[in-house]
C-alpha cells in the first residue's frame, strides 16, 4: 500500500480508489460477506445525508434522521443486541408465567461494527445540525467511512478530521513515514509483547478460574487484565495512527496516559477519548448536559454512560461497569460542587481529599497527585472486574476474593506470572505519570538518535522474541 | 539540542535488529537445535483441509502424541502411495476429531484411530480435548487473513529455527527460568525442550541431542512418572463407559457408511509407564470392550511379533529409526486384511524405507 500511495505517475483519485480497495480488502479479510454491510451503510448515509442537509422542511428533516438512526442502529442492535434483547425477554415473559422458549439465534457479529455506525452516525447527526458541508464526492465518503487504519477499532473519526485529508494529494513526508513506523512498532509491541505475551494468560488464568481464589492471585488476574485491556486497545489505536501517518494521514489521538489519569473526569479525557467525546457530543450534550439542573445533570451522566457500557457489549456486566464509571463521575462532580475550590485544579483532588483518601498531612503535591493517581487507578481497577467477567457470579467471587473474603481458597499464580504482571503494571504505572503531559513523538524528538535507535531496536526485537501468541484485538468484537 | 530526525534512528535500528535476529538464529543452531515447526492449531487446520485431497486416497492418523512420534509418514507415503495425514494432538482424546470427521458428509478416508489409555479412556478426556476442540474450531473459523498468515508462517518457520514458539517465544524462556513456586501450586511446563521436534506435516521426532543423551531420557521418563503420580482422574467405568464407546461407535458408522475405513491401533509403551496403563486400564476392561462395543477392528503392538520386540527410549514414544520399522510393520499388517485396502500399490508386503 505504501508502495501504491507513494508511485509518482497515479493519480490522487487513483490512490484513493487505491485506498478504498485496500481497505474492503482488508475488511473482507475477516468474513468477506459482511463487505455487503459496509456498503449499504456506506451508501444509505452518504446519500441521507446530504439530503438532510439540504431539506429545509422541519417534518421531512426529522423523519430522514429518524430513518438514518432506525437503519444504522437497527443494523447494530439486531447484530450486536439481538440475542441478549431476546435471552432478555425471555426471562422477563418466562417471569411472568409464559413458557417461552425460542430456538437461540445464532448470529455473528460483524467487526467493528460499533465502530464504524459511530463513524456514520456522527456524520449524519451533523448533517442534521448542519455542523459541517456534506462530503460531495461518494469516493471521499467511502473512504471516510472504511479507511482502514481506523475501521475496524478506531479511533472514531469525525467527518471534519479526515475528510479534508481526501480532499487534496497527501503524501507522507520521510519524517512522517518514519514516525508512523515507529508507532506502529510501539503499537505491536503493546499488542504481541506486553497484552498478549505477558499479561494474557494471568487475566484468562483467573477470570477462568471456577473456584475461590486468595487475594494476591485475584488482583494480580485484575491488574494483568487491566494492563491487558489498556496494552491491547491503545496498541491497535498506536497502529492505526502510525499506519495512517506513514501514508501521510493524521488519526486523532485516543490515549493519553490514562492510569496516570487523577479522577474520573480526567481518566476520560485519557481513555478512549474519542469515544467519549462522541458520547459527549452527541448523546450527553443533546439530552440537556448541564444546562437542565443539577438532578438532570446527574441523570444525563448516568445515561451516557451506560449506553457508553452497554456500547462495549451486549451483557449487564458491561452495563454496571458503564453504571460504576457513571456513579464515580456523579461523585467526583458532587464533591466539587459541595467543596468547591478554585486553588484546586482537578475535582478528583478536591473530591479524594476531602473523602479522606489522601491523608492530610501529605503536603508535597507531587506526592498528593501520585496517590491521587493511585485511587483512581485502584478504582478503575474495581470496574474492570465487571469488564472481563463472564457473568455476575465470576465478578462477585473475584470481588470476594480481592478484598480477603474467599474461604477455602488455593494459590493458583506461578510465581512467574505474579512478576510479569507485578512488573508490567508497575512500569506502566511509572511510565504514564512521567508521559502524562507529554507524547511519545515528542519525547522521541528529544531523545538522541542512538538512544531512540536502541529503543526501537528493542521493541522490535521484543517483538520477534515474543513471536506469534498474538490473539485478535480484544475491541474488534465491539 | 538539535531534534531527532528519525532516519539515523530508522537505519541503526534496522541494522541492530538484523544483527539480534543472525546472532539469535546462530545462537540456537549452535546448542543443536533444527528447524522445527510449532505445533499449534495453524499447522493442524492445514493439515485437516487436506483430508479430502485426494478423498479417497488418504489414511488420517487421529489420536496423542504417541501415533505422531510413531507413525513415519515418508515411509507410509512410499510403502502405500497414499496420503498420510496426522491430526493426531498431544496429549488429547481423539474423540472431538473422530466426530469431526464423521459429521464432516465430504470426508469418505480412512482413519487409524491412536489409544493412548490415559488420554482416552479417563474422567479427565474431556478436559483433555480442549487443544482439539480449539483447533477444530480454529479450523472452521479460520478467516482469509489468518490463511495468509499461515503461509507466511511457512515459510519463515521452515528457515527459522528461533520461530518455534513453544521452545524459544518469550514465554517458554521466561518460564525456562524455573522460579520457585508458592506452596500448593503445581505447573508442569510440558516436556524439555531438548525432547521433540515437528515436521511441516506435524510429524513430532525425537531430537538428536535427546537420542544421545541418557540423562534427558531419564529426566523426561521422570516427567512421565511425575505427571502419573499428579494425576488423580479416575478411569471412566460402567455406564458412561457404555455410553462413551456407544458416542464413538455413532461416529465411526457414519464414516463407514460413506465408504471410510476406521480402525485402532494401540502403539507400543514401555517400562513403568506401560505398568501404570496395564494397571489403571486393563485390556480385557478397556481395548477388548471398546472393540467389541463399537465393532472395530484394532491392532495392539503386542499381539504381532512384528511390533511386540519394540522398546521406548523414554517409555511411550519411539526413536525415528523405529518409526520407521514400527511404520512398515502396520503397512504389513494392514495389508493382510480384507477389510483394509490400500488403493496405491498392491498387497505384497513391504520392506522398512531406507533413507
Amino acid at each position: 500500500m505504501l508502495l501504491l500511495h507513494n508511485l509518482p505517475f497515479l493519480s490522487w483519485r487513483t490512490k484513493k480508489i487505491n485506498l478504498l480497495i485496500a481497505s474492503y480488502l482488508f475488511y473482507a479479510a475477516w468474513n468477506p460477506p459482511f463487505v455487503l454491510l459496509l456498503w449499504l451503510s456506506t451508501l444509505v448515509d452518504y446519500f441521507v445525508g446530504r439530503a438532510l442537509y439540504t431539506q429545509e422542511n422541519k417534518h421531512k428533516k426529522r423523519l430522514l434522521l429518524v430513518l438514518s438512526l432506525i437503519g444504522n442502529l437497527g443494523m447494530l442492535c439486531f447484530f450486536k443486541y439481538g440475542s441478549f434483547l431476546l435471552e432478555n425477554f425471555v426471562t422477563l415473559v418466562n417471569a411472568l408465567g409464559l413458557n417461552f422458549h425460542p430456538a437461540k439465534p445464532n448470529i455473528i457479529l460483524p467487526a467493528g461494527i460499533s465502530f464504524y455506525t459511530f463513524t456514520t452516525l456522527c456524520y449524519t447527526i451533523d448533517m442534521y445540525k448542519r455542523k459541517s458541508e456534506p462530503v460531495r464526492s461518494i469516493l471521499d465518503f467511502s473512504l471516510f467511512v472504511t479507511f482502514f487504519p481506523h475501521l475496524v477499532a478506531g479511533p472514531i473519526v469525525r467527518p471534519p478530521q479526515l475528510v479534508p485529508q481526501f480532499q487534496h494529494p497527501h503524501k507522507a513526508t520521510r519524517q512522517q513515514l518514519l514516525q508512523g513506523l515507529f508507532l506502529l512498532s510501539l503499537g505491536l509491541f503493546m499488542k504481541i509483547v506486553v497484552a498478549d505475551t505477558l499479561l494474557a494468560g494471568t487475566a484468562n488464568n483467573v477470570f477462568g478460574f471456577p473456584r475461590p481464589l486468595p487475594g494476591l492471585d485475584a488482583w494480580m488476574g485484575v491488574l494483568a487484565f487491566s494492563g491487558q485491556i489498556f496494552f491491547d486497545f491503545a496498541g491497535y489505536s498506536t497502529c492505526a495512527i502510525g499506519v495512517a501517518m506513514s501514508l501521510g494521514f493524521i488519526l486523532p489521538e485516543n490515549f493519553r496516559y490514562p492510569y496516570a489519569a487523577i479522577g474520573f473526569t480526567d481518566f476520560w479525557r485519557r481513555w478512549h477519548i474519542t469515544l467519549s467525546s462522541w458520547l459527549r457530543d452527541y448523546l450527553y450534550i443533546p439530552l440537556g448536559g448541564n444546562r437542565k439542573g443539577e438532578i438532570r445533570t446527574y441523570f444525563n451522566l448516568m445515561i451516557t454512560m451506560l449506553l457508553g457500557g452497554l456500547w462495549h457489549g451486549a451483557s449487564w456486566t458491561f452495563v454496571v461497569w458503564g453504571a460504576l464509571h457513571g456513579i464515580y463521575l456523579c461523585i467526583e462532580k458532587g464533591f466539587t460542587q459541595i467543596f468547591g475550590n478554585k486553588e484546586m485544579r482537578s475535582p478528583a483532588k478536591q473530591v479524594l481529599i476531602q473523602a479522606g483518601f489522601a491523608p492530610a498531612l501529605v503536603k508535597n503535591k507531587l506526592i498528593q497527585n501520585v496517590l491521587l493517581a493511585l485511587g483512581t487507578f485502584f478504582l478503575v481497577n474495581v470496574t474492570w472486574v465487571f469488564f472481563r467477567a463472564k457473568d455476575f457470579s465470576m465478578a462477585w467471587r473475584l470481588l470476594v476474593a480481592m478484598f480477603g473474603q474467599s474461604k477455602n481458597a488455593a494459590p493458583l499464580l506461578p510465581t512467574i506470572d505474579i512478576l510479569k504482571v507485578s512488573g508490567v503494571v508497575a512500569l506502566m504505572f511509572i511510565f504514564h505519570w512521567l508521559m502524562r503531559n507529554t507524547s511519545v513523538l515528542q519525547v522521541a524528538k528529544k531523545t538522541s538518535w542512538w538512544v531512540f535507535a536502541c529503543f526501537w531496536a528493542f521493541l522490535v526485537i521484543c517483538i520477534i522474541v515474543s513471536q506469534k501468541s498474538a490473539d485478535s484485538f480484544i475491541y474488534f468484537q465491539f | 539540542m538539535k531534534s531527532n530526525d528519525f532516519t539515523k534512528s530508522f537505519i541503526a535500528a534496522a541494522v541492530l535488529i538484523i544483527i539480534f535476529v543472525v546472532f539469535w538464529e546462530f545462537f540456537w543452531r549452535s546448542k543443536g537445535y533444527a528447524i522445527s515447526f510449532n505445533d499449534d492449531k495453524v499447522i493442524w487446520a492445514s493439515a485437516r483441509k487436506k483430508v479430502y485431497a485426494p478423498s479417497d486416497r488418504a489414511t488420517v492418523f487421529i489420536g496423542s502424541s504417541r501415533i505422531k512420534f510413531d507413525i513415519d509418514i515418508p515411509t507410509w507415503k512410499a510403502l502405500t502411495g497414499e496420503d498420510a495425514i496426522q491430526l493426531a494432538l498431544v496429549g488429547t482424546s481423539p474423540r472431538p476429531v473422530l466426530h469431526n470427521l464423521a459429521r464432516d458428509e465430504n470426508f469418505r478416508g480412512k482413519v487409524i484411530m491412536d489409544v493412548q489409555e490415559h488420554a482416552f479412556f479417563s474422567m479427565d478426556s474431556v478436559q483433555r480435548e480442549k487443544s482439539a476442540r480449539d483447533a477444530i474450531e480454529y479450523f472452521q473459523k479460520e478467516t482469509p487473513a489468518q490463511k495468509v498468515n499461515a503461509a507466511f508462517d511457512y515459510v519463515l518457520e521452515s528457515n527459522f529455527v528461533f520461530l518455534e514458539e513453544g521452545k524459544f517465544g518469550l514465554n517458554a524462556l521466561l518460564n525456562g527460568l524455573n522460579i520457585p513456586n508458592r506452596p500448593g501450586i503445581v505447573i508442569r511446563n510440558g516436556p524439555p525442550k531438548d525432547f521433540s521436534q515437528f515436521s511441516q506435516e506435524r510429524q513430532a521426532s525425537m531430537t538428536p541431542m535427546f537420542l544421545e543423551n541418557k540423562e534427558f531420557q531419564n529426566r523426561l521418563i521422570q516427567y512421565w512418572s511425575d505427571g502419573a503420580a499428579l494425576n488423580k482422574s479416575k478411569p471412566i467405568k460402567g455406564s458412561a463407559l457404555d455410553a462413551y464407546f456407544h458416542e464413538l461407535k455413532i461416529s465411526i458408522d457414519k464414516i463407514r457408511s460413506r465408504g471410510g475405513i476406521v480402525v485402532f491401533v494401540r502403539p507400543p509403551s514401555s517400562g513403568k509407564f506401560l505398568e501404570r496403563e496395564n494397571r489403571d486400564y486393563p485390556r480385557s476392561q478397556y481395548w477388548d470392550l471398546l472393540l467389541k462395543s463399537t465393532r472395530t477392528e484394532g491392532f495392539y503392538y503386542a499381539d504381532y511379533p512384528e511390533t511386540a520386540y519394540f522398546v521406548c527410549l523414554e517409555e511411550s514414544h519411539l526413536t525415528p529409526e523405529d518409526a520407521i520399522n514400527y511404520t512398515t510393520a502396520l503397512v504389513n499388517i494392514l495389508k493382510e486384511r480384507e477389510s483394509w485396502t490400500f488403493r496405491g500399490t498392491s498387497n505384497s508386503s513391504a520392506n522398512p524405507v531406507k533413507r
